[in-house]
């Protein structure tokens, strides 16, 4: 079988991306050549899968041992997976979405449809910024401008930042989802969590960040239930809100 | 991903003059508490934050700058911060009453 790895860096930015069929045969060689790139000091990684066939335990452990070692030095490792694979189902039934952000994405070419995003991370600080990065991208590829790029940022990092600070109490750990579609003229970013908030955050530093998401937004609306809490914020492309 | 700040300080005259640029969230911000905090230790005339070059910041980064304005207010130093007019940092700073406890200036060409 039959795999590679293409691997590139910049100012401490590494991009992996791995394609073919990763199994027992073939790993070692695949975290020989991972291994040389990821070292030093190191402001982001990816790792995308959407080329991937096939991946067994031995590639499953790779891709874990990275992100472990990643996570030791207060970083989030972006996994790439494509919406509709095989592979998306082997990386959620892993432990690796405890120590990465994956980003869900379509990778179909016969549509000219902006395709959604979806990006599951640890509900930790560190995970914001891959929160924000993975909308930046998807924000540019739909063409919003850079006021409207800067407010959709605002109002999403609050609303995750609500999640990182209550939904999951002190000790808890779980995860926050961010969902991003074009409804067009309105940009849809859903903020998720599958925990139980003690109380909703009002006064002090959160009812601030609250105030911001309403201000950075047209719409948004708060669903808090027994199993999560959803928060939907809508924002129209045009420059000037309405 | 890592959020990153840089903080840069230079005393001109007994105003200490802060210069933050990159981003700011829940990940460094104490981090750059800290060094803002060491920055203003010395009892200075006036502190200047400049904030120009700074791309990202929500309601954490705000939560600082109006713990650093109280606690500078009680020493009777001023507190100016310098953003663009059409950032999105000086509609935090507008929305948030900051401007009761700083002066908000805009960036000079």
């Amino acid at each position: 079988m039959t795999a590679a790895a293409e691997v590139s860096a910049e100012n401490g930015s590494v991009c992996i991306r791995l394609s073919g069929e990763i199994d027992r045969a073939n790993v070692a060689a695949l975290e020989d050549q991972i291994r040389a790139v990821v070292s030093g000091q190191l402001t982001a990684v990816s790792v995308d899968l959407t080329k991937v066939t096939y991946l067994d335990s031995t590639g499953k452990r790779l891709l874990f041992d990275l992100a472990s070692t990643l996570w030791e030095s207060h970083l989030v490792p972006n996994l790439i997976v494509a919406v509709d694979s095989s592979i998306r189902r082997l990386i959620e039934w892993s432990r690796l979405p405890l120590l990465a952000a994956v980003m869900l994405v379509v990778c179909r070419d016969d549509s000219s449809d902006v395709s959604p995003l979806e990006v599951v991370a640890p509900a930790q600080p560190r995970s914001l910024k891959n929160i924000r990065d993975a909308l930046r991208g998807w924000l540019s590829t739909i063409g919003a401008g850079p006021h409207v790029v800067d407010e959709v940022l605002i109002a999403v990092g609050e609303a995750c930042t609500n999640v990182i600070d209550h939904a999951y109490g002190a000790q808890g750990s779980g995860m926050v989802t961010l969902h991003l579609k074009l409804e067009v003229p309105d940009v849809v970013a859903t903020i998720a969590d599958t925990g139980q908030w003690g109380s909703p955050p009002t006064g002090g530093n959160r009812g601030q960040g609250t105030l911001f998401m309403h201000n950075f937004s047209d719409e948004v609306r708060i669903d808090r239930g027994p199993t999560g809490t959803t928060v939907v914020i809508r924002r129209r492309l045009t420059e000037e809100k309405t | 991903m890592m959020t990153i700040a840089t903080v840069e300080t230079t005393i001109d005259n007994g105003i200490v003059r802060i210069s933050i640029s990159g981003e700011i969230d829940m990940a460094n911000i104490a981090a750059v508490e800290q060094e803002v905090y060491t920055a203003v230790s010395g009892q200075p005339a006036a502190v200047s934050m400049d904030l120009t070059n700074l791309i990202y910041m929500d309601s954490v980064g705000i939560r600082l700058l109006f713990d650093l304005a109280s606690r500078l207010q009680r020493s009777h130093i001023t507190l100016e911060l310098i953003t663009p007019c059409e950032a999105p940092t000086r509609r935090l700073i507008e929305l948030s009453g900051l401007e009761s406890v700083a002066t908000l200036y805009p960036t000079s060409n």
